[in-house]
């Protein structure tokens, strides 16, 4: 017994020794919890939604509008006769759902069909949006024809509005696992080569080189990018030859932004080195921007579910555009035209991320 | 180097050392661990910044042109300091590309030192698989391959057998012969006896310079340890 208590009295002593690592094995739980208790708490709620009539206004129509309305679940943002300007801005996620009211939804019709369905155009790239919507239209319309005389049967079926088929739970979530894992594996390893630089005592050699840090540094990118690519590959490979993830945009385009993504990581984690000085601390590193990434970026739950302040913490998260524009090239077909705003803020991420690399690493060590 | 200090906080690591070596010589800075040589070693090659004195080494202020010294500097840390997932070859062409010498130069170079270290069996297995002996070797090499003008060794033959150590000190001496300026720390008082001219540091101050057996002479004493000694008990 002597031995193991032996060993598990250096354990602990050698852990409480390291500052860093017992700050991180404190504080990177109570954060991610705290996180992670705030952001799965919400639901959707205020969808954008347009409400397309077609045919004449009727008493029916009107009393089902204002019961959507009333929901807190939908943002009834418009009340439409067109639906293509309304499809127009639905393409161009303006609002998260089309409902589209049929001419047959009225006590006036003489002789109405038995069966009629409200047909919801909601964007099939986000599951828990589209559910909240047909929730929404659901209960709306039980409310509409409770007092009604309506002599037919109703129904809500939900179409999709980027591509013919749907969408299957994998397809919908692949995005966010992509970003995810380069992510969590292209940070862990960047920061871990970094780290054993120092451990192996060649980093003294290195900076007592006839090179400067702007070349120190294109090296480091240069050399990891390479793994950065290597991992995105072997992700979108498995994800579409074994698991027939579905990519409806151009898979090149796809390639490109996660080697975009992936460079800004690279850069991030030389960053980060800078505040590891032993593996321990480099390992907790990873988790601790990837964690709270996966909670607010939109992998879990989608953005608008999260409280206001935590939306304005998810929009500095690099993570966030990353599956934004994921799943805009993947589930939505979209091209390089639909994805600027998150190209612009990858490109962001690399120049910010680059120079805050360049100058916290020094030429000098002290 | 004029007064030149550095701290780490309330550690005062080098305290207003002022030292000047000719060319062509083998210095010796002699101390014991901690006493200050590695970190006036980086204070000279730009590593560390200082806070008060100034630096000149062959014909450029550090750190101003820390890079100009720098590339005509060949270094030799006190740990290891290679990549061990390289091989002895591998390491040899990064650091040659680093000081930008053109692979065919580098190649050439390297066959010559590998010759030399009697590193030729070893050249192009991992790093990791070598003997400690060997490593320090592949170190050197690395130092060497340049062909620079000031070389700064920073405890060079630790852990390296007497043989070994022997040629070290013959290729040292042939390097001072051919012009070069060689900078060697040490706590070991029999080497210091192999250099031109000798440094007693301890605790940060230079208390000694001068050739090895005047220094004896001076003080008095028959070996370089009871200098060493002496110095050490007084300081």
């Amino acid at each position: 017994m002597r031995p193991a208590l032996a060993i598990g009295l250096r354990v602990i002593r050698q852990l409480t020794r390291d500052r860093r690592t017992i700050g991180m094995i404190l504080i990177v739980p109570l954060v991610i919890t705290l996180l992670f208790g705030y952001a799965l708490q919400g639901e959707t709620q205020h969808n954008p939604v347009i409400v397309v009539n077609e045919g004449a206004e009727t008493p029916l129509k009107s009393k089902f509008v204002e019961e959507l309305r009333a929901d807190d679940k939908v943002d009834v943002v418009d009340v439409s006769g067109d639906m293509n300007a309304s499809w127009d801005r639905i393409r161009a996620r303006e609002v998260s759902a089309l409902v589209v009211l049929p001419s047959e939804l009225s006590t006036d019709v003489p002789s109405p069909p038995f069966n009629i369905t409200l047909l919801v155009y909601a964007d099939e790239a986000e599951p828990s949006v589209r559910a909240s919507v047909m929730a929404a239209v659901s209960a709306a319309l039980g409310r509409t024809v409770q007092d009604s005389a309506l002599p037919v049967q109703l129904s809500v079926e939900t179409r999709p509005v980027w591509g013919e088929g749907e969408l299957s739970g994998l397809d919908v979530s692949l995005p966010g696992v992509i970003g995810f894992i380069i992510m969590f594996l292209v940070l862990l390893l960047s920061v871990l080569l970094l780290v054993r630089e120092d451990l192996e005592g060649t980093k003294v050699r290195f900076y007592a080189a006839p090179i400067n840090r702007w070349q120190m540094m294109s090296g480091y990118v240069l050399g990891m990018t390479f793994f950065g690519v290597l991992i995105s590959l072997v992700v979108l490979t498995v994800s579409i030859v074994v698991f027939g993830a579905t990519v409806r945009g151009d898979i090149l385009l796809v390639i490109g932004f996660v080697i975009l993504f992936s460079i800004g990581t690279i850069m991030l984690a030389i960053l980060l080195s800078r505040l590891a000085r032993n593996e321990f601390q480099a390992v907790q590193l990873a988790p601790m921007i990837a964690i709270p990434s996966i909670a607010l970026s939109g992998f879990l739950v989608p953005i608008q579910t999260l409280p206001v302040e935590l939306q304005y913490i998810a929009a500095f998260i690099p993570l966030t555009y990353a599956i934004d524009g994921l799943k805009t090239i993947m589930l939505r077909g979209g091209g390089f035209g639909d994805i600027t705003l998150d190209f612009a803020a990858l490109v962001i991420y690399v120049v910010l991320a680059f120079a805050g690399a360049v100058l916290s690493s020094k030429e000098t060590v002290a | 180097m004029t007064n030149l200090t550095k701290s780490f906080g309330d550690l005062k690591a080098v305290d207003g050392v002022s030292l000047s070596v000719p060319r062509g010589e083998i210095f010796g800075l002699l101390g014991p661990n901690g006493s200050g040589k590695t970190t006036l070693i980086h204070c000279l090659m730009g590593i560390y910044r200082f806070e008060t004195g100034s630096i000149r080494v062959l014909d450029h202020d550090v750190p101003g042109q820390k890079k100009e010294v720098r590339r005509r500097t060949g270094f030799m840390p006190q740990d290891i300091s290679i990549y061990q997932d390289l091989s002895p070859e591998e390491n040899m062409l990064f650091y040659g590309r680093l000081y930008g010498l053109d692979d065919g130069s580098i190649r050439q170079r390297t066959h010559r030192l590998f010759e030399f270290l009697d590193l030729e069996e070893k050249r192009s297995v991992v790093s990791r698989t070598l003997s400690g002996g060997q490593r320090r070797r592949v170190s050197l090499g690395i130092a060497l391959l340049p062909d620079p003008d000031l070389i700064i060794l920073d405890e060079p033959t630790v852990g390296v057998d007497p043989l070994l150590r022997k040629q070290f000190w013959d290729h040292f001496q042939e390097l001072r012969d051919q012009g070069k300026t060689i900078l060697i720390t040490t706590h070991i008082t029999d080497e210091a006896l192999r250099v031109d001219r000798v440094a007693l540091m301890i605790r940060g101050k230079i208390l000694a310079l001068g050739r090895p057996g005047d220094l004896m002479e001076q003080e008095g004493v028959s070996s370089l340890e009871d200098l060493f000694l002496r110095f050490e008990g007084g300081a």
